[in-house]
């Protein structure tokens, strides 16, 4: 692949990326990687995150595991902490974590809307508050919540995931007002379309949503890392509380 | 964006100026045009001076006619056009109720039927070669009330739609159309019109943009960075304005 000149200033800026065993979140923590940032691969899954940044520093990238659930209050902080710890400083947070288990519409239990709201809202915006507390101190940050376009449409087929990428959509906003006096811009990334990771291959949508796509094929979850790049880069100076929407046509508002 | 060329309208003035200079310095080929001739050579002057490649097309794009031929002239000049931004605009100031018709039709003109030819003529380009990038300059106001500029508003909501349809229309070409919507930007004409000062008190970021601010965000858009994005309009506002 042939590299790009521009570069995003991310050479030696630390970055911490939640859900980044896999998918979206790991495609997103090695493109950072390649462009020079030390990433913490933030996840759950701890076997995952250890491969995930063995992998990355095998091509030479510095990267961390950090294993954990950001779904409390104080965990979130002391994950968090860790990548403080180990790297002194961090200059960017990406809150991909999620989960999106389809559920019929009249069928969703106390349970799976609990499960859903705890790691798609609460545990984002305990790691936005974490990595806000560190970044004020430099008066400069990036954020960077990964929400979906099912944020923004009807979305029967998965009604309380579409709930909770609007909750995400809507703190984006809310912090990206509250933290833009210090320094720290808060914006968000809304994919959509068809976009080729395991999870969807798995679910076994991705036909019928590329029938309906303009741009004619499968994003590849690096297609959709580079607008993430730009928005926790020093490139980015001015968006603030703003939500991109990247779909390949499939969804345009 | 080293061996692109990009036509950029309007390019003479504050935003399009930096543009050209943020992308001639990542190694683009910049065809400036604008319809203030010693404006356009002066862009043209400062790109070669970092030794940049830059030429200047000077021209109306208000006309069917004579939009094609201009990007005729850039694509003569180049050889090929990799990307389009369609900056140009006009931002006089009318309160609501006294715009007259040569005032509309003046920012119809300029805003709206001039991007949309440039935009036709880039496609007609593009998409013999499969690959295309258009960015089209919008504006905060196009998504909110604006009393003080009404009709401005109403045009850049217009060029938000065709962005819109465009990028519908034209990503089964290979041709990614986006926007940008900026908010306050410390332009000299800005500085001029004197109203920077309230608007940074409103802006939580706490100063209106540089141009070069917001020209990062259009050379992403215009870039091949950009692979998967269609139709949308990115706003740009540093917090003043957040739908």
């Amino acid at each position: 692949m042939a590299r790009n000149i521009v570069s995003h200033h991310m050479q030696g800026k630390n970055i911490v990326i939640t859900g980044a065993a896999k998918g979206l979140g790991r495609a997103t923590a090695t493109m950072l990687a390649e462009a020079g940032a030390g990433v913490g691969i933030l996840d759950i899954n701890g076997e995952g995150a250890r491969a995930a940044a063995d992998a990355i520093a095998a091509r030479g990238g510095k990267a961390i595991a950090i294993v954990g659930d950001i779904t409390t209050r104080d965990s979130a902080h002391e994950l968090f902490g860790q990548a403080v710890e180990a790297f002194g400083r961090v200059d960017g947070l990406v809150n991909n974590a999620g989960i999106y288990p389809r559920l019929p519409i009249m069928e969703i239990s106390d349970d799976d809307w609990n499960a859903s709201f705890a790691v798609n809202v609460r545990g984002l915006y305990h790691m936005m508050v974490a990595a806000i507390a560190h970044m004020r101190t430099f008066r400069e940050g990036r954020i960077v919540n990964i929400a979906s376009i099912d944020a923004f449409k009807a979305h029967p087929k998965n009604s309380h995931y579409a709930a909770m990428k609007a909750a995400v959509v809507s703190l984006t906003k809310t912090f990206g007002l509250e933290a833009a006096p210090l320094g720290i811009l808060v914006n968000g990334v809304a994919p959509g379309g068809p976009i080729s990771t395991e999870t969807a291959q798995n679910m076994g949508f991705l036909p019928s949503v590329l029938a309906e796509t303009p741009i004619g094929w499968i994003a590849q979850p690096e297609d959709i890392a580079e607008v993430t790049m730009f928005a926790v880069s020093g490139r980015n100076r001015y968006m603030v509380g703003e939500t991109v929407i990247v779909s390949g046509g499939y969804y345009i508002p | 964006m080293l061996g692109k060329n990009v036509v950029i309208t309007g390019a003479a003035g504050g935003l399009g100026t930096a543009t050209a200079m943020t992308l001639a310095k990542a190694g683009a080929g910049v065809a400036v045009l604008d319809i203030n001739e010693v404006g356009a050579q002066h862009v043209v002057d400062e790109v070669k001076k970092i030794g940049g490649n830059a030429a200047s097309i000077v021209g109306d794009i208000t006309k069917r006619e004579d939009a094609f031929a201009l990007f005729d002239k850039a694509l003569a000049a180049f050889g090929h056009i990799d990307g389009l931004i369609n900056n140009a605009g006009i931002y006089p100031r009318r309160p609501i109720f006294e715009i007259t018709d040569e005032e509309w039709n003046a920012s119809l003109g300029v805003n709206v039927r001039g991007l949309y030819n440039m935009m036709v003529a880039a496609v007609a380009h593009m998409r013999e070669r499969k690959q295309g990038r258009i960015v089209n300059v919008a504006s905060i106001d196009a998504f909110k009330a604006h009393p003080k500029n009404s009709h401005y508003a109403a045009t850049k909501a217009a060029v938000v739609s065709l962005t819109k349809s465009f990028g519908l229309e034209v990503a089964p070409l290979g041709i990614l159309v986006n926007g940008i919507a900026p908010g306050p930007i410390a332009t000299e004409t800005a500085k001029r019109m004197g109203f920077l000062p309230s608007i940074e008190a409103e802006t939580p970021i706490g100063r209106a943009a540089a141009p070069e601010d917001i020209a990062e965000v259009i050379m992403f858009l215009i870039s091949s960075r950009n692979r998967y994005m269609v139709g949308e309009t990115v706003v740009v506002s540093g917090g003043y304005y957040i739908p």
